[in-house]
């Protein structure tokens, strides 16, 4: 009986490691949560008003490695300081580096764009503290972690912006990719088992004419 | 015996592809990887990779009985 067993283990290793090194492409950098010209802290709550997330920028917080967490449906109160008074001015948030997936419509709509709003505290200040909803009204979202940006620009030339990592912990449940990528997995793994993999666990009989023709 | 080699590198590869794509969305979703304009086609990537990786191993091949002559 002839058997290729160190055959089949050749390629073993590359499968290994080629998930690791994939991974490794698709990780962010883990940069601290950044600012210029301001300094501030946010905090997001659940729908039930327990403390979601919490970061201070500039620190070393709000990475890949340790987003800032916050839900589209529940408020997102930020607090921050210049060291110029400012009366009014504007504020915006958009995602780095957008996903085409955003094209999709409604599975975030407005978002590629960015959220924005204006703030008026009526008279000259250097702390401000505002909130505002990610979205209230997507009837889909989608879960996942994002470099965002955001930039507030004050009456006198103030301007503050920054940088920090996001994790949207929505339910993925509610997305319809999810739903895609559990019945691509569901459906690999049949197919693996049930129709293929076999290659590594029952052998494929050949008779002897076939193998020293194939060589 | 050629048949059923095909059908399992066809089997094997398509399990690749979609095991690739869904675990690599899935991990995705759950934020564990960020979303940045390359995550869509370097999960598609990953899963052909991974496709072509599983479908072409080797086949672990063994020589059949000799059939036994009366």
């Amino acid at each position: 009986m002839v058997d290729d067993a160190p055959m089949r283990f050749r390629a073993l290793p590359g499968l290994v490691v080629l998930p690791l090194v994939v991974v490794g492409v698709l990780a962010s950098p883990a940069h601290g949560a950044t600012s210029q010209g301001c300094s501030g802290t946010l905090s997001s709550v659940t729908a039930q008003g327990a403390p979601l997330g919490t970061v201070t920028v500039p620190s070393s917080g709000g990475t890949s490695k340790d987003p800032f967490r916050i839900l589209w449906g529940d408020p997102v109160t930020w607090t921050g300081q210049t060291a110029q008074p400012m009366t009014a001015g504007t504020w915006r948030l958009t995602v780095q580096h957008p996903v085409w997936l955003f094209g999709l419509g409604e599975l975030l709509s407005g978002h590629s764009h960015g959220l924005n709003g204006s703030f008026d505290t009526g008279q000259g200040g250097q702390t401000f503290t505002n909130s505002f909803t990610p979205s209230a009204i997507e009837p889909v979202t989608l879960p996942g972690t994002y470099d965002v940006a955001f930039a507030v620009a004050g009456d006198g030339g103030v301007l503050c912006t920054g940088t920090l990592s996001v994790r949207v912990v929505d339910s993925p449940f509610r997305n319809p990719l999810f739903w895609l990528a559990f019945l691509l997995t569901v459906a690999g793994l049949v197919m693996l088992f049930v129709f293929g993999v076999t290659k590594l666990t029952r052998p494929v009989y050949v008779r002897s004419s076939e193998r020293e023709g194939g060589r | 015996m050629k048949s059923n080699r095909n059908r399992h590198i066809l089997a094997n590869t398509l399990a690749g592809l979609f095991l690739g794509i869904g675990v690599s969305l899935i991990v995705t979703l759950y934020g564990w990887v960020g979303w940045s304009s390359a995550t869509p086609d370097l999960i598609i990537v990953f899963g052909i990779v991974l496709g072509l990786g599983v479908g072409l191993l080797p086949v672990r091949t063994t020589r059949a009985p000799e059939p036994r002559r009366p």
